[in-house]
């Protein structure tokens, strides 16, 4: 696969002047709700991954959701029937491990044995034909060094019969597209790609700059799909994490109020991923 | 699976180590008994006959003597790690299915001109086990 040098003036190129002319309509002041109103006029024949193994590449910036999205799917996966490696490469955040036994990490935080690490855990996945989820970390440099060898990695991941599924978390911040930009031009590009926009770091009308952003747009005209997180509020996600406890397991143990507030997240977390819901390990 | 493809994912995944580090995890045991028994170690005498043996650092260069100091270093953090890792009791809700990666002694197959060490085993001792994760039935703060 032919990766094609990207300067940061390509990464990044804004929109403006003429080009602000032929922006959508203005937002009319609808009363707020925790729909997105832009989930997009997308989605035309999403690949079936159902029964298929896959791995999990999940990537973006730091503190930007992954951890967060990560228990989700494991939660809703066959991660939940101890089918699925779960796997933290993230050298400082490693906090899959309070929900998860079995985690795999690293055996350092060295970039070159994180790197040997996780060619020998994607060996493994496509040896015992395991699915696989696995934090990549803001940061990450593993995942390149194995494209700088290996720029077809996703093609042959998909020759051994496991799906790659690359999982870019994306916040409100355009420079939250660089490792997008950066992965897509290092060749890893699989026909499973979601861009996943996290309300976390904003309300949906704040991510207008990301959308429109050449990075964006060429990964989804590449076939990549966008999907939304929805946002859970501070206070529940506060609560959550502060007593330990799985989003599936809540209930009413933080009270009704942050109950139903967890229970209607994880409903519209469905809601948003049903389109790709075969590409869930 | 086909074996070309395991052979270019073996390649890459030992693309990023340099030959150096990878002859010191080849060599753990036998180099470390020789640096145990010389006490103190003349590095400088050390890391001349691993430059004649043509181990190169990351960059492909013959390594300084602080490199051959730190790669050693760095090979005893992951190896004792690994170690540690697999003598730790697996978790009984763990299917055990992490064989398929466990070292697997071999001839070690020294070339010539390899320092004259005991031989070791040519596995790779840091070789990590994979197993399915599980969801805790307690969450909590780190083990």
């Amino acid at each position: 696969m032919a990766s094609k040098p990207i300067t940061r003036a390509t990464i990044f190129r804004f929109p403006g002047g003429a080009e602000r002319e032929s922006l959508p309509e203005v937002t009319l002041p609808l009363p707020t709700t925790t729909a997105s109103p832009m989930r997009a006029a997308q989605h035309g024949a999403v690949l079936d991954l159902a029964g298929k193994p896959k791995v999990w590449f999940t990537i973006g910036r730091g503190r930007i959701g992954k951890t967060t999205l990560l228990r989700w799917a494991a939660e809703m996966g066959e991660a939940n029937e101890g089918r699925v490696i779960c796997a933290a490469a993230d050298p400082v955040n490693r906090s899959l491990r309070v929900y998860l036994d079995g985690v795999a990490e690293p055996p350092t935080n060295d970039a070159a044995d994180v790197a040997q690490w996780l060619q020998e855990l994607l060996l493994f996945a496509l040896q015992e034909k395991m699915s696989a989820l696995v934090d990549l970390g803001g940061g990450d440099t593993s995942l390149h060094r194995l494209l700088g060898t290996m720029p077809d990695l996703a093609s042959v991941m998909e020759e051994e019969g496991v799906s790659p599924v690359a999982v870019h978390v994306i916040g409100s911040d355009p420079h939250d597209l660089v490792p997008l930009a950066t992965t897509e031009a290092a060749g890893f590009r699989p026909a499973a790609t979601m861009l996943v926009l996290n309300q976390m770091t904003g309300r949906p009308d704040r991510f207008s700059d990301v959308i429109r952003h050449s990075a964006f747009q060429a990964a989804l005209g590449r076939g990549a799909v966008q999907v939304w997180m929805p946002l859970l509020t501070p206070d529940a996600a506060r609560a959550v994490d502060a007593r330990h406890l799985h989003f599936t397991q809540v209930g009413n143990t933080l009270g009704p109020f942050i109950g139903a507030s967890v229970r209607a997240w994880l409903k519209a977390m469905s809601d948003e991923f049903s389109p790709v819901k075969s590409w869930l390990p | 699976m086909p074996a070309r493809s395991l052979e270019r994912i073996r390649q890459a995944a030992m693309s990023s180590r340099s030959t150096l580090y990878r002859w010191m995890q080849r060599n753990y045991d036998g180099f470390g008994a020789a640096l145990a028994e010389a006490g103190r170690p003349n590095w400088k005498a050390i890391t001349a006959e691993l430059v004649a043996d043509g181990l190169t650092d990351a960059d492909g260069k013959p390594p300084s003597q602080e490199a051959v100091r730190q790669t050693w270093w760095k090979v005893r953090k992951a190896v004792e790690a690994a170690r540690a890792k697999r003598l730790a009791p697996l978790s009984p809700a763990a299917p055990a299915v992490s064989a398929a990666v466990a070292p697997t002694p071999s001839p070690s197959g020294k070339a010539a001109g390899e320092l004259p060490l005991p031989s070791t085993a040519d596995a790779a001792p840091d070789a990590p086990k994979f197993r399915p994760a599980r969801l805790r039935s307690q969450p909590h703060e780190d083990t």
